[in-house]
C-alpha cells in the first residue's frame, strides 16, 4: 500500500498526462484525418459514382437510341410502315424491342397520335401523352425523357422514322424500377434513388435501392435538398447519415425527375470505425502502462524519501539508533548512506553536547542541570516516606585561599580529587555533582531520614580528615556539609535544592562540620541580608567604633603602639563581632568603605593622640580586598597629609593569607604603601602558606606570629620551637617580630626571653573603647600617665 | 455598271413579256423567313381560281443524284410530270418515297433508270436513298403550270400569268403551317410583286458523314 504523495503525484501527473495528452491528439488527429478521409471517400465516390451514372445512363440511352435509328433507317421496317399494316408493324417493333432490351416501344406519327404500341397493342390511334416530347425532337431531331406511363417510370428515347424525312416518331424505352438501381448500384457502389417531384412538390419515389423505411424517410427530408443539385449534401435518413448528390435528369411540365445518389456515412466509417476501437485499446493499454511505470518509478524514489524523512523525523525526535533500509544502489541508495552516517554524526555530537551540559567540565561530574533532572527523578520514584531522596552539599572551607596561594591549577588539581574521592567513598547507589568551585552536591536516591543523612556526612568527613596530596602538596581540608532529607524538607527539586543550599551556606560558619537543615534555619540567611543593608548604613551613620588594644614593648613593658579594632554597635542586636560581618563586607565589597573608615578614623584617633602627648603607634588591619584596591595608597597618604601625620608611626596590618590572594598585585599596593612611609606588618604569621623566601621580597617591618602558636607556648614546646623560630627567623631579616594572644605571665615571661620585641594579649588589655584605653593609660603598670 | 446591267436585264423582260401577251403579266415573289433573311428553294405557285388551265404537254423533269446527293434539292413539278432519276455517281443509289403523294422505289441501280417515274398526285414528295440517309430531296407536285422556285436571293418570278383570279402558294420543306394559310388570293392583270413572310422549321438534315450520335444527351 503506497501512500500518495506530491512528489509522486508530480512524476505521474506529468509523465501519464504527458502521454494521454499525446494520444488525445494523435487520437484526434487520426480520428479527424479519417473522418475526413472517409468524407472525401465518399464525396470522391459520390462524384465518380454520379459521372459513372451519367455515362451509364447515357450510353444506355444512346444504345437505345441507335437501335431505333437502325430501326429508323430499316428500309424492310419503313416499308413495313408504309403499308400501314398495324399487325405488321407491331410485331416488328416488338422484334425489334427485344432485340435491344428495351421495355416500351411506341411509334407515334407527326400530329403526335400513337400509331402503335407494343404496351397497348390493341389500342387505336390516340393521342400521345407527351407531345412536348415529340415538339422537342422535332426541334432537337432526338430526344429523350423519363416519363410515367401507367404509372410506371419510363427512360424514354424519341428518334424520328425517316423517309428520309421524318414521317413519324419512334419512342423506345426501359423502365426505371428497382432492378435498375441495383444495377447501376451495382456498378457506383451508391445507393440509387430515382425521385420525381411533382409541380406541388409532392415528390414519389420512382425507384430506389434504400430500403422501404429509408426511402420513406427520405420523402420527408428530401424536399430541403432539391434546391441542391449536383452538390453533396449530408441527408440523415432514420440513424445514418447519407452523403448525397443529385443528378437532376429530366424535367418535365408535370415533374421533375432526379437521381439521388447516396452513401451511408456509418458503413464508410464501420472499418475505420474497428480501427479506432483498436486504436482506443492500444492507448488504454499504454496509457495503463505508463501509469502503472509512472506509479513505480515514483514509488522507487519516493518511498526511499519517505524513508528518509521518516528518519529525519526520528533524527528531530532524538531517535538516532534507526537506521534507513534502501535496497536500491542509486543515489538514494548513498543518500540514505549518508543520512545513516549523518545519524549517527549527530547522535555521538548530541552525546557529547549533552554530556558537557550536565557534567562539570573540570571534575567530569555530573552538573547543576543534571542534578536537577535526577532529583527529579529520584524525587518521582520514590516510593514512600521512608525512602526518599537525601541531598548532601559539600563545601571547602578556605578554598579561595588555597587557590590563591598554591595557584588555579593545584586548586582544579585538588577539586578533582575531591571529586574523585566523593564519588569512590560513598558505597550507597549514589550520584556525586559538581556544581562548580568548591561546591559538591552529593543525591542518594534511597535514602532513609536525616539519620542516615548525618550518618553519611560522618563517614564523608571522617573522610577529609587525611590530608590530600598535590603535586607533593600535602593539603588538608575543611570540608563542610548541609544535608537536605526528602520529604521531610521538601518534596519537589527547587525546594529541596535551596535547603540543601542554606543548610550547607551556615554549616560554613557553624561549628559543626556539617548542619543539617531546618526551617529555623531559613531565617538566618534572609538576616545576612538585612545586616549587609545595615552594616552600609552603620558605615555611612558612623555607628562603627573602633577599639584599641595597647601593643607593648617587651624591652622596657610600656606601651609603644595600639591595634585599631572595628566594632559594629548594632541598635538591636547590640556589640556584632567582626567575623560575623567582616567576611559579609568582605564578599560584597563593602569592605572598601569600611577600611576607609577605619583608616579615617584611626588617623584621626592618632591626631588626637599626639595632641594629648601620647607619641604612639597606630596600627589598622587591611583586608585581603584591600590589597586589590589601586585607590587605597592615595586614599592613606590624603590622610596622612589632611592629619599632618609622620606616616611611620602609622602600621597597616595586612593577613599572610591576604597577600597570597593576588601575590603580584599585592606587592605592588604593599611597595606603593611602603613609599608612603608607613610600616607594614605581616598579621596571623604562621596559618598561612607563605613562604619566607616571599617575604622577604616585601617591605615589611614587623611580623606578628598567630595567636594560635602563643597562647599555648607556656604548655606546648612545639608552639615554643615555632615561635623561637620565628623570632629568629625575622630578625635575622631585619623585622620586629610581635607576638599576639599573651594571656600569662609566664608566655610573657618566655617571650622577653626569646628576644620577642612587642606582644598584645588579654595579659596587658583586650581591646578597649577610646575612653576606657584612656583610662587604661592612667591606671595599668603598662600604661604611661599623660 | 451592275445596276446598269441590272436594270437592263429587267427591262429587257418585262418588255419581252410585254411583247409577247399583252394580257399576261409577271408576279415577283419575295419570300423570306420571319427574321426576314432571304428562303431558297422555296416553291411558289399559283393556282387558277377561275377558269381552266391550258391543257398540259408532256412534262419531264430530272432529279440528278451527283456526289451521294440529289440535285436539285427541291424540284416542283405539275402534276402528270415524268421525273428521271439520273444516277451520275458511280456507285448504285436505292430511290425510294414513302410519302402518300407518290411512294416509289427504285432498287439500287447505276446511270439511267428504265422508266421515269410520273407524279400524278399534288402533294409533296421525300425522295430519299436507302443506302444513303442523308440524301433527301422534295418533290413538290402541284396542280398548276404556274410554279417557281426562289433562289438564293429568296426571289422567283410568276411569269407569263394570264390576267385571272389567282390563288398564290409558297411551299418550303421546312415551312411550319401549311401552305394555304399562306396562301394570297390575286387577281392579277399586271405584274405585281409579293412578299411572303414563312416561319420555318429549324433545318433537319442528316449531314455526311452520318453524326455518330453520342453525346447528344
Amino acid at each position: 500500500m503506497f501512500r500518495f504523495h506530491r512528489f509522486q503525484y508530480r512524476i505521474i501527473f506529468f509523465f501519464s498526462g504527458l502521454l494521454i495528452l499525446v494520444q488525445l491528439l494523435a487520437f484526434l488527429a487520426i480520428n479527424e484525418t479519417n473522418i475526413r478521409n472517409s468524407k472525401e471517400q465518399i464525396e470522391n465516390g459520390l462524384v465518380v459514382g454520379s459521372r459513372v451514372f451519367t455515362r451509364l445512363m447515357n450510353s444506355r440511352l444512346e444504345r437505345l437510341a441507335e437501335s431505333a435509328r437502325l430501326l429508323s433507317g430499316d428500309f424492310a421496317f419503313k416499308t413495313a410502315y408504309s403499308t400501314g399494316d398495324k399487325a405488321t408493324i407491331l410485331s416488328a417493333m416488338d422484334n425489334q424491342r427485344s432485340r435491344v432490351g428495351a421495355d416500351v416501344m411506341m411509334i407515334v406519327s407527326t400530329d403526335y397520335s400513337v400509331m402503335a404500341d407494343t404496351l397497348r397493342p390493341k389500342e387505336a390511334q390516340v393521342p400521345f401523352s407527351f407531345p412536348e416530347l415529340i415538339k422537342k425532337a422535332e426541334e432537337q431531331g432526338e430526344t429523350s425523357s423519363i416519363v410515367l406511363i401507367n404509372g410506371q417510370p419510363y427512360q424514354l428515347v424519341i428518334v424520328p422514322l425517316l423517309a428520309p424525312v421524318p414521317i413519324s416518331w419512334i419512342c423506345i424505352g426501359f423502365t426505371i424500377d428497382n432492378k435498375l438501381a441495383r444495377d447501376f448500384q451495382g456498378i457506383t457502389l451508391l445507393d440509387i434513388t430515382f425521385i420525381r417531384e411533382r409541380p406541388d412538390h409532392h415528390l414519389d419515389i420512382l425507384a430506389s435501392t434504400l430500403s422501404k423505411p429509408l426511402s420513406d424517410s427520405l420523402i420527408s427530408v428530401f424536399s430541403q435538398f432539391v434546391a441542391s443539385a449536383q452538390k453533396i449534401d449530408v441527408i440523415r435518413l432514420k440513424n445514418d447519415n447519407y452523403m448525397s448528390i443529385r443528378i437532376p435528369l429530366n424535367k418535365g411540365s408535370d415533374h421533375f425527375v432526379s437521381v439521388l445518389m447516396q452513401s451511408s456515412v456509418e458503413k464508410a466509417l464501420e472499418h475505420f470505425y474497428r480501427l479506432r476501437s483498436a486504436l482506443i485499446g492500444l492507448f488504454a493499454g499504454s496509457i495503463f502502462l505508463s501509469l502503472f511505470g509512472a506509479v513505480m518509478i515514483a514509488r522507487s524514489v519516493t518511498k526511499p524519501v519517505l524513508a528518509l524523512a521518516e528518519a529525519a523525523k526520528r533524527i528531530e525526535e532524538g531517535e538516532y539508533e534507526h537506521r534507513v533500509t534502501v535496497a536500491q544502489k542509486d543515489e538514494l541508495g548513498s543518500l540514505a548512506a549518508a543520512f545513516n552516517t549523518m545519524a549517527h554524526g549527530i547522535a555521538e555530537r548530541e552525546e557529547q553536547i549533552r554530556y558537557q551540559a550536565y557534567h562539570d567540565r573540570l571534575t567530569g561530574l555530573p552538573n547543576r542541570e543534571c542534578l536537577h533532572i535526577e532529583l527529579d527523578k529520584a524525587i518521582q520514584s520514590s516510593q514512600s516516606a521512608d525512602i526518599a531522596p537525601i541531598l548532601l552539599m559539600l563545601n571547602l572551607n578556605r578554598f579561595k585561599a588555597i587557590n590563591g596561594i598554591l595557584g588555579l591549577r593545584i586548586g582544579d588539581l585538588l577539586l578533582k580529587q575531591v571529586g574523585e574521592r566523593l564519588s569512590s567513598f560513598v558505597t550507597e547507589s549514589s550520584i556525586t555533582f559538581h556544581l562548580g568551585g568548591d561546591n559538591f552536591v552529593l543525591l542518594f536516591p534511597e535514602g532513609r531520614g536525616v539519620e542516615h543523612g548525618v550518618d553519611i556526612a560522618q563517614r564523608l568527613l571522617a573522610g577529609f580528615e587525611g590530608p590530600f596530596l598535590v603535586e607533593g602538596h600535602p593539603i588538608s581540608l575543611d570540608a563542610r556539609i548541609g544535608i537536605a532529607v526528602s520529604p521531610i524538607h521538601g518534596n519537589d527539586t527547587e525546594t529541596l535544592i535551596k535547603c540543601v543550599d542554606i543548610a550547607a551556606h551556615l554549616a560554613k560558619d557553624s561549628a559543626d562540620d556539617y548542619t543539617v537543615y531546618s526551617p529555623r534555619l531559613d531565617k538566618q540567611a534572609p538576616r545576612q541580608l538585612t545586616m549587609l543593608g545595615e552594616l552600609r548604613q552603620a558605615i555611612e551613620q558612623d555607628d562603627l567604633v573602633l577599639y584599641y588594644q595597647p601593643k607593648i614593648n617587651i624591652k622596657d613593658g610600656r606601651i609603644s603602639g595600639v591595634e585599631s579594632l572595628v566594632r559594629w554597635n548594632h541598635p538591636e542586636h547590640g556589640l556584632v563581632p567582626p567575623d560575623d560581618f567582616i567576611p559579609l563586607a568582605e564578599q560584597t565589597g563593602l569592605i572598601k568603605p569600611l577600611t576607609r573608615w577605619a583608616l579615617k578614623t584611626a588617623f584621626a584617633q592618632k591626631e588626637a593622640f599626639r595632641k594629648s602627648g601620647l607619641e604612639i603607634k597606630v596600627a589598622v588591619n587591611l583586608s585581603a580586598r584591600n590589597l586589590q584596591d589601586e585607590q587605597l595608597p592615595l586614599v592613606v597618604s590624603e590622610l596622612l597629609q589632611y592629619y599632618k601625620i609622620d606616616p611611620p608611626s602609622i602600621i597597616l596590618e595586612i593577613t599572610e593569607s591576604a597577600i597570597m590572594l593576588d601575590p603580584e598585585r599585592s606587592m605592588q599596593i604593599i611597595k606603593r604603601l611602603d613609599g608612603l612611609g608607613v610600616n607594614i606588618s605581616i598579621d596571623d604569621f604562621g596559618t598561612g602558606y607563605s613562604s619566607l623566601g616571599y617575604l622577604q621580597r616585601l617591605p615589611v617591618d614587623e611580623l606578628k606570629i598567630d595567636k594560635s602558636f602563643v597562647t599555648q607556648m607556656d604548655r606546648n614546646s612545639n608552639d615554643v620551637v615555632i615561635v623561637r623560630s620565628v623570632i629568629e627567623l625575622a630578625h635575622n631579616l631585619g623585622l620586629k617580630v610581635t607576638a599576639e594572644g599573651i594571656e600569662t605571665k609566664e608566655t610573657y615571661d618566655m617571650l622577653e626571653q626569646l628576644g620577642c620585641d612587642r606582644g598584645q594579649g588579654y595579659l596587658m588589655s583586650r581591646p578597649l573603647p577610646i575612653a576606657a584605653f584612656y583610662q587604661w593609660l592612667q591606671d595599668s603598670k603598662w600604661g604611661i600617665s599623660l | 455598271m451592275r445596276n446598269a446591267l441590272f436594270t437592263g436585264f429587267v427591262l429587257s423582260i418585262l418588255l419581252a413579256g410585254f411583247i409577247r401577251n399583252a394580257h399576261s403579266a409577271t408576279i415577283r415573289v419575295l419570300v423570306s423567313d420571319d427574321r426576314g433573311t432571304p428562303v431558297k428553294d422555296a416553291v411558289v405557285y399559283a393556282e387558277l381560281k377561275e377558269g381552266k388551265y391550258p391543257p398540259p404537254k408532256k412534262m419531264t423533269a430530272t432529279m440528278d443524284q451527283q456526289n451521294k446527293e440529289f440535285i436539285p434539292y427541291v424540284l416542283p413539278v405539275q402534276i402528270g410530270t415524268s421525273v428521271n432519276f439520273p444516277n451520275s455517281d458511280n456507285i448504285r443509289h436505292h430511290v425510294y418515297s414513302f410519302s402518300p403523294a407518290k411512294k416509289f422505289e427504285l432498287p439500287l441501280y447505276k446511270g439511267k433508270p428504265g422508266n421515269p417515274v410520273v407524279f400524278d398526285k399534288q402533294g409533296a414528295v421525300a425522295v430519299g436513298c436507302n443506302i444513303h440517309d442523308w440524301m433527301i430531296a422534295y418533290i413538290y407536285v402541284v396542280d398548276t403550270p404556274y410554279f417557281a422556285k426562289t433562289s438564293e436571293n429568296g426571289k422567283s418570278n410568276l411569269s407569263d400569268l394570264p390576267a385571272a383570279l389567282y390563288e398564290i402558294k409558297v411551299w418550303h420543306p421546312r415551312m411550319k403551317s401549311a401552305s394555304e394559310i399562306t396562301a394570297k388570293q390575286l387577281r392579277i392583270q399586271k405584274n405585281e410583286e409579293l412578299d411572303y413572310r414563312i416561319e420555318l422549321k429549324p433545318e433537319w438534315r442528316l449531314h455526311r458523314p452520318p453524326p455518330s450520335g453520342m453525346g447528344r444527351y
